[in-house]
């Protein structure tokens, strides 16, 4: 039987012996004549050979076997250790081979060389290849719950850290720079390479312990101490933009400190940080909703009303604000210009965020939870050489989520501050728990990690020995003050007039339909009635044939449109929304009576 | 529910009259107040563990090769009284005599399974010229269906009656002279269909030794009960189906709300949740309490719904409406959801007393 051949999905020709001819390809690609990016690929389904060399397909390179013998000896490995040979010999000579997904299919791959088999293919390089950048950066990862595994990365993507040396020089929209960026104590195989861009936490003191249940939920409790000396301190820079625009006919935006007498006027304070330019001074402070920068429109002659004939036209504020909530430093003023040439100036402002209740922070092991109070150092606990702790974790988070690789990392970090040096946290790789068990206990600690602690309301020895340990702290992005927002009245939308929804709307929260049943199982009617009652309005009713009745204001009576009806005619105290159904059934064809039982 | 023998004693000591008040006393705590709205607790009480049920509903218990569906499929498909269940099954009790006799067991099961015509064919063709089908038989299958050719042609021969039926030892013919060749196709397809032996639905029966009742169990896939209950051996009290369709056609309404209660109150207890069985007996009154087995849907129980607005804040508005307002239905604005689109006191809990004040006539007019 012949087999079809193809090359990149295009027919080439027919091929009678399948192995002979894969075996003579890989061969030939082994010694250069073919390139190494070439993979080749028997579909045992459809009975065809693929040959692929399109760009876009993932390589990962392997150790080739043969004759269940690797091809890679020790010699290789000296040599490599001394320089002598590089990666690329080995590429040259064979030895490493690049695969494919698709050839990947035939092959048959051991992890490690004691699983070598007559039949096996290629050895894995390690088994620590199955990491990408972020989880190999996990110390004791091999100990965790694959799930947390995977949590435990997302943390060290939202730290606060120096992302980049220029930052003072760029305008990100939402960015923090972390005060004083640490190394961690314990560190993984990749910790080398990526050396540069891993200064994303802080290495703290951490006891596992409850302190008056401030930290249930996984929320932390904090020394304020610790937070005074500089901890988790950091920089928070914001952004804006607002450009000069130009309209039809030779119209075009001022930049400058807008008159009264413009439409929109937002009162003087508002505009008081502004310089003679219309631009905000820099370094001066400017609290929410305060003008950055005044611009001025020229008067839009769409949409004239009666009103702004009347009036004259004006000219209009569209300032440039700090939202609500949105405060902070005037850090750095930039003038220049946009895409369409127009005059653009952008603003960064600068806020100091110190920890309060209800940042976020998190450890490398997906151990993520919320300042929950913050202590006074006098009321944190301490151990018998004096050690205060800078956070109390709460045990309860451990056991169901089976974190062992947080422990072993706050063992590792107490015997690399006492030893003063690096611990190697690689997974499978690294330090093992007995050494540093040994070590610890070789430094005059307990070997489990524990120690003796005082209750600082009483002064008494803790019945039971608390864990204590350095851990490599993160802060991450989510702050308190970003997410603060509260409602009394506010803005309402247009067509059913019920509060606006979201943050930047000054929106209210929504009490819908699961909570509408709470409040209803609980038999609380009037409540009910009140929570939805944001959109209340007054319609009039034509007790006479039921339909809607019109208010005239000008000429000060009511009457019904349909029947003429002037004199039967009551108030009804309805949710707007529901006037506004009536009006979509009339729009319908459908004519909606109501029918008055009572009135009060 | 059975009273602990302990309890049992104590009450007998007891005078009557003042048994009668202990109970009363007692039974008045689950008498619920006026204005408790029961439907909407009963719902909570049941959504609320079926949120932690969803992680654990991919088990499946193995009767044979089938998965029967368990945790919120199961919920759904029994609250939707959906027409064409997807996994459907029986359990049957022999009486008994025969329940833990083996070889009854296994003849009874043998019985019960369900064998077409095209289980049975080696190939079967059409003859459009002389308008014919040409059904030929498997030796092989035959033989281990314990059937013989000429008992397959006599059973078609009595199911087709419209057409000539002929056979010629080797091969059957259905001779069919006047239909075109495209009402021929669809007869084929008919004649694979016919039942040869077996209860019509019943695919597969399997044998399980019940430990604890000490008797073998047949477990079916598919079901038939009113099939399965003609037979002599089986004991007809205890045959049991996940059909609730069926149940309904065979038995009647009462007993699909008894069964829907049961297989509500299995559901619940078999993920480990507790739930009061009283909120169960309150959905299960509402399936079923029209009269027939209605489903929580558009077509069910939300379309007899006299309300209108409610009707309408479900599903489909404006097809509602319009229905509604063709017919010139009213809307007396009595129900939750009702009040709420209109913003009104809801006639539950406190909002169900009002406080009349009749004041002096002389004074209103001023």
């Amino acid at each position: 039987m012949a087999y079809e051949v193809y090359v990149d999905s295009i027919f080439v020709g027919y091929v009678d012996d399948v192995n002979k001819f894969i075996e003579e390809f890989k061969e030939k690609r082994r010694k250069g004549i073919i390139p190494y990016f070439v993979n080749i690929h028997f579909d045992e389904t459809r009975n065809v050979i693929e040959i692929l060399t399109r760009k876009g397909r993932i390589l990962r390179p392997l150790i080739v076997v043969k004759d269940g013998k690797l091809l890679l000896t020790k010699e290789h490995i000296e040599k490599l250790k001394r320089g002598e040979i590089k990666w690329s010999d080995l590429e040259k000579e064979g030895i490493i081979e690049w695969v494919d997904p698709a050839e990947e299919e035939n092959l048959n791959v051991a992890l490690y060389p004691e699983d070598i088999k007559e039949n096996t293919t290629h050895l894995e390089l390690s088994s620590l290849v199955i990491f990408g950048i972020a989880t190999s950066l996990v110390p004791f990862s091999n100990r965790n719950q694959s799930a947390r595994l995977n949590r435990g990365v997302r943390p060290q993507r939202q730290a606060h850290a120096i992302y980049s040396l220029n930052f003072h020089n760029r305008f990100d929209t939402d960015i923090s720079i972390l005060y004083y960026p640490q190394y961690p104590i314990t560190r993984t195989f990749s910790f080398n390479i990526f050396k540069d861009d891993y200064a994303i936490g802080q290495n703290v003191i951490v006891a596992v312990m409850t302190q008056e249940g401030y930290n249930i939920e996984d929320a932390i409790i904090m020394n304020k101490g610790s937070i005074d000396r500089g901890l988790f301190r950091s920089v928070y820079f914001r952004s804006y933009e607002i450009e000069r625009l130009r309209y039809s006919g030779g119209l075009q935006d001022e930049i400058t400190i807008p008159d009264p007498s413009v439409e929109l006027y937002r009162g003087k304070d508002k505009y008081k940080n502004l310089e003679e330019d219309g631009i905000v001074s820099v370094e001066s402070f400017v609290k929410p909703e305060e003008v950055l920068v005044g611009r001025v429109s020229p008067p839009r002659f769409i949409g004239l009303t009666s009103e702004s004939i009347a009036t004259g036209l004006r000219k209009k504020d569209s300032s440039l604000t700090t939202g609500s909530g949105e405060e902070g430093w005037v850090d750095k003023v930039v003038i220049t210009e946009s895409d369409d040439g127009n005059l653009l100036v952008r603003i960064k402002l600068r806020d100091l965020r110190i920890p309060e209740l209800g940042d976020k922070f998190s450890v490398r092991h997906g151990q993520k939870g919320v300042l929950g109070m913050i202590v006074d150092p006098s009321d944190m606990p301490w151990s018998s050489s004096g050690l205060v702790p800078d956070i109390i974790f709460s045990p309860a988070g451990i056991p169901s989520r089976e974190t062992v690789g947080l422990l072993l990392e706050l063992l590792a970090g107490k015997i690399g501050s006492l030893n003063g040096r690096y611990v190697d946290g690689t997974p499978w790789y690294g330090e093992s728990e007995e050494e540093l068990r040994k070590e610890l206990l070789s430094l005059g600690f307990r070997e489990d990690g524990t120690e003796t602690l005082y209750n600082p309301l009483t002064g008494d020895e803790f019945k039971v020995k608390i864990f204590i340990g350095s851990i490599y702290y993160l802060r991450l992005k989510y702050m308190a003050k970003n997410k603060l927002q509260a409602r009394a009245t506010g803005p309402v939308t247009l067509l059913t007039r019920q509060p606006t929804e979201g943050k930047s709307k000054k929106g209210g929260l929504k009490f819908s339909e699961m909570e509408h049943e709470v409040l209803a199982a609980h038999g609380a009617s009037i409540l009910l009635r009140e929570m939805y009652s944001s959109d209340d309005t007054t319609i009039y009713v034509c007790e006479k044939c039921g339909s809607l009745a019109v208010e005239d204001n000008i000429r000060n009576r009511v009457y019904c449109p349909v029947c003429g009806e002037t004199e039967k005619i009551s108030k009804v105290k309805v949710s707007y929304a529901f006037y506004l159904l009536l009006n979509e059934l009339i729009s319908l064809g459908i004519w909606p009576k109501l029918k008055l039982n009572y009135k009060f | 529910m059975e009273l602990p023998e302990k309890i049992k004693k104590d009450l007998e000591k007891i005078e009557d009259e003042k048994l009668r008040k202990i109970v009363e006393d007692f039974s008045y705590k689950f008498i619920i107040d006026p204005g408790e709205p029961a439907g909407i607790v009963a719902a909570q009480s049941i959504a609320e563990p079926t949120t932690q049920m969803i992680l654990r509903s991919f088990h499946f218990v193995g009767i044979s090769a089938q998965q029967v569906s368990l945790g919120l499929p199961r919920i759904t498909e029994i609250t939707d009284a959906k027409k064409k269940m997807k996994q459907r099954y029986m359990i049957i009790r022999l009486l008994d005599e025969y329940k833990n006799d083996l070889n009854v067991v296994q003849n009874v099961a043998k019985k019960i399974k369900e064998l077409l015509l095209e289980d049975l064919l080696s190939s079967i063709t059409l003859d459009v010229f002389e308008n014919k089908i040409i059904i030929s038989l498997d030796k092989e299958k035959l033989k281990n269906e314990e059937l013989t050719f000429d008992e397959v042609y006599r059973i078609l021969k009595k199911k087709i009656k419209k057409y000539k039926v002929e056979s010629d030892k080797q091969n059957i013919y259905v001779i069919a002279s006047k239909l075109s060749a495209r009402e021929l196709y669809l007869l084929k397809e008919m004649v694979k269909k016919i039942l040869i032996k077996g209860i019509k639905g019943i695919k597969d029966a399997t044998i399980y030794k019940d430990e604890k009742n000490n008797e073998y169990v047949i477990y079916t896939v598919g079901s038939n009960l009113l099939e399965i209950m003609k037979i002599p051996e089986v004991d007809y009290t205890r045959v049991y189906t996940n059909d609730l369709r069926e149940i309904e056609k065979v038995f009647g309404i009462e007993a699909t709300r008894a069964a829907i209660l049961q297989e509500l109150v299995k559901l619940y207890e078999d993920q480990g949740l507790s739930v009061n069985v009283r909120h169960f007996m309150l959905v299960a009154d509402m399936l079923t309490w029209y009269g027939t087995y209605l489903g929580i849907n558009r077509y069910g129980l939300h379309a007899e719904k006299e309300s209108t607005l409610s009707k309408a804040a479900f599903e489909t508005p404006i097809s509602i409406f319009v229905r509604s307002s063709m017919m010139g239905q009213s809307d007396k604005v009595l129900s939750g959801i009702d009040n709420v689109i209109m913003n009104q006191p809801i006639y539950l809990g406190t909002g169900l007393y009002d406080i009349y004040f009749v004041g002096n006539k002389k004074e209103d007019k001023e």
